[in-house]
């Protein structure tokens, strides 16, 4: 009955209504309707699938057909989740004229530059320390901490620091930094 | 499935499904199917960061995985630099009220702001400094105050509801910074959140008339949009669930209230009058299609939403607003196990804890405890499975088939003991 209304594609709500009416005049669960005319596959537009009450069993070329799909999705997702290829080369590179032990992380500026090489010098820090670290530097604490990240992101698609206080920095990065300086498409 | 998986995303993937819960990291790991689905909200996040706006509703009953959808999209969202606030619906939290509900929505909703890398909430202070600090530096290097060139900036908002008072709200934040007054910072940010209840209080501490209240929580999120955009961002994501709980309004009046709300944020969307904002809104076939108290019953939703709600001629027509989210069905579930076992393994075949054909014997053994129910609303399902993993993984002299066995004594099933027969013979030869 459901897949008689659906069969021209578009469902109205007067259908709907004589379809709430149906139901109750068989007795069935008026409540119902929306939960099988949700279920009308669009794919499918033969009778509702059958729920497979009796025992158990596998359709396997579905599930081939599902695993090349899933693959599809997780290469789409794999791209968005590991980022275009970016083009940054120097990533720690010395200023030059300054001193030499400051030096430049992930194309930032220098008072960026400062915190961020402040912040991969501890595992752990207190919001406080840091804010502090960011006042003298003359940085909204932040802001500076989203610019940090979002430089992180997108040259080594994660974060150089995860948490709000404290902030637990990934030690990890200060070899990635030193070692893959261009950034690896997956 | 060749993927990196990090291990703080299999961590939280693991532990969040294991507790019943959608993961907040890592939904991609463990994606099955819904290619097209994807696609479409990707589409739709990239028109955000165009500029442009969307409006979509997620339907899909009670399991069949909105929220993780949902959750999946934010992520999306975030990785593509958009912002994100996300809120559940509830009783206290609408879209349209008289009685502060919509308020408490939208403070709801900027407490969850989120972005990239503020992934779990609380960002709209990193928002603010961003934009403040762009203008700094832009100031120093034209030689100009700084508040002059935020009001500059912020001047194309002041067009909108609220935009005067956001600029001096904003404005408010740099001179508090500026002057060392935390308490002016902390009053700017609690304006922002929308948790001034009086206009009066908001103009004591910023000399501001208006607040946010409300009647004018959707201006504020297109105000909002338009914000984010000025701060670098690519646009603004807001995300609603459990919008069945406006279909839960008894009354008839408020429910319309309701509606004709989501009526005008989709006819905004159509006619293209928000500047990089999208919707997405998650409910229940219920909510959609009822014709006395769902969408359905606004006459004027029901125009918009019934034409393109079903595709015609088998085709999936994903163009319309709605997103139909089907119940996962036994396959579906089956690579969904094969993708949790691959993260758990940290995507390498030889740590697999357990063959397909263990995979297919855990389900069927599901199947004869709850039936159907098993991979309808997969939450106990999902659950135990990750919890035999984790004690396979443990227990590496454990054989899965004496867990499974061991599992069906508790059972008083009598296909328990053909099931046993039947994968010994299958799994005679199989090793760990």
């Amino acid at each position: 009955m459901v897949s008689l209304v659906s069969m021209d594609g578009v469902i109205t709500p007067d259908e709907i209504r004589v379809l709430e009416k149906a139901y109750k005049a068989l007795g069935l669960e008026a409540a119902s309707v929306f939960g099988d005319l949700h279920a009308m596959s669009p794919t499918q537009p033969s009778p509702a699938r059958k729920p497979s009450t009796s025992g158990f069993h596998l359709d396997h070329n579905r599930v081939r057909e599902l695993q090349n799909e899933t693959q599809q999705v997780s290469q789409l997702l794999a791209n968005i989740f590991t980022d275009e290829a970016s083009a940054v080369a120097p990533i720690i590179a010395p200023i030059e004229g300054e001193e030499t032990s400051t030096t430049r992380i992930f194309d930032l500026d220098h008072e960026h530059a400062a915190l961020a090489h402040l912040l991969l010098s501890r595992p752990v820090w207190n919001r406080n320390e840091v804010a502090d670290a960011a006042a003298d530097l003359g940085l909204m604490l932040d802001g500076a901490l989203e610019r940090i990240n979002e430089a992180s992101f997108d040259l080594y698609d994660q974060p150089l620091f995860e948490g709000n206080d404290p902030l637990e920095v990934d030690l990890t990065m200060i070899d990635r930094i030193r070692h893959e300086p261009a950034h690896t498409p997956a | 499935m060749n993927q990196p998986i990090r291990p703080r995303e299999r961590d939280s993937v693991i532990q969040s499904l294991r507790a019943g819960v959608v993961p907040r990291v890592g939904q991609h790991l463990i994606q099955v199917g819904r290619n097209q689905e994807i696609t479409t909200l990707v589409s739709d996040l990239e028109r955000i960061a165009d500029g442009s706006s969307s409006f979509r509703l997620v339907i899909g009953e009670y399991g069949a995985g909105k929220t993780f959808f949902l959750n999946l999209v934010r992520a999306i969202a975030m990785e593509k630099k958009l912002v994100v606030v996300s809120a559940d619906l509830n009783p206290d939290r609408r879209l349209q009220a008289s009685g502060g509900q919509a308020r408490s929505l939208y403070a709801e909703l900027m407490r969850n702001m989120a972005t990239r890398s503020k992934p779990d909430g609380g960002a709209l202070p990193a928002v603010v400094e961003k934009f403040v600090a762009n203008a700094k530096d832009e100031a120093k290097q034209n030689g100009q105050s700084t508040e002059t060139l935020l009001r500059a900036k912020l001047s194309e908002l002041t067009e909108l509801v609220n935009g005067y008072d956001f600029a001096d709200v904003i404005a408010a934040y740099c001179r508090g910074y500026e002057e060392g007054n935390e308490q002016l910072r902390s009053d700017a940010v609690k304006w922002l959140r929308g948790e001034f209840t009086t206009k009066t209080d908001a103009r004591a501490a910023l000399g501001v008339r208006s607040i946010i209240d409300d009647a004018s929580v959707y201006d504020q999120l297109k105000l909002l949009g338009r914000f984010v955009r000025l701060a670098g961002y690519s646009g603004l994501l807001v995300g609603l669930d459990e919008m069945v709980n406006l279909y839960k309004l008894a009354n008839t009046q408020a429910r319309n209230a309701n509606y004709e709300q989501i009526l005008r944020i989709l006819n905004d969307s159509f006619q293209g009058a928000a500047v990089g904002l999208g919707f997405m809104l998650g409910g229940t076939p219920e909510f959609l299609l009822d014709t006395r108290r769902g969408l359905y019953s606004y006459s004027a939703l029901q125009s918009r939403l019934s034409q393109n709600a079903f595709a015609t001629g088998g085709l999936v027509d994903l163009s319309g607003p709605v997103i139909r989210l089907t119940s996962l069905t036994q396959e579906d579930l089956f690579v969904l196990l094969q993708k949790v076992r691959h993260v758990f393994a940290m995507g390498e075949v030889d740590r697999y804890l357990l063959p397909d054909e263990g995979l297919a014997a855990f389900m069927e053994h599901c199947s004869g405890r709850i039936g159907d129910s098993y991979f309808r609303t997969p939450r106990t399902t999902i659950t135990s499975y990750v919890n035999l993993l984790a004690v396979l993984e443990q227990n590496p002299q454990a054989q899965w088939r004496e867990l499974l066995g061991a599992m069906e004594i508790d059972a008083d099933s009598g296909a328990a003991a053909d099931l046993d027969v039947e994968i010994d013979d299958e799994l005679a030869s199989f090793k760990m």
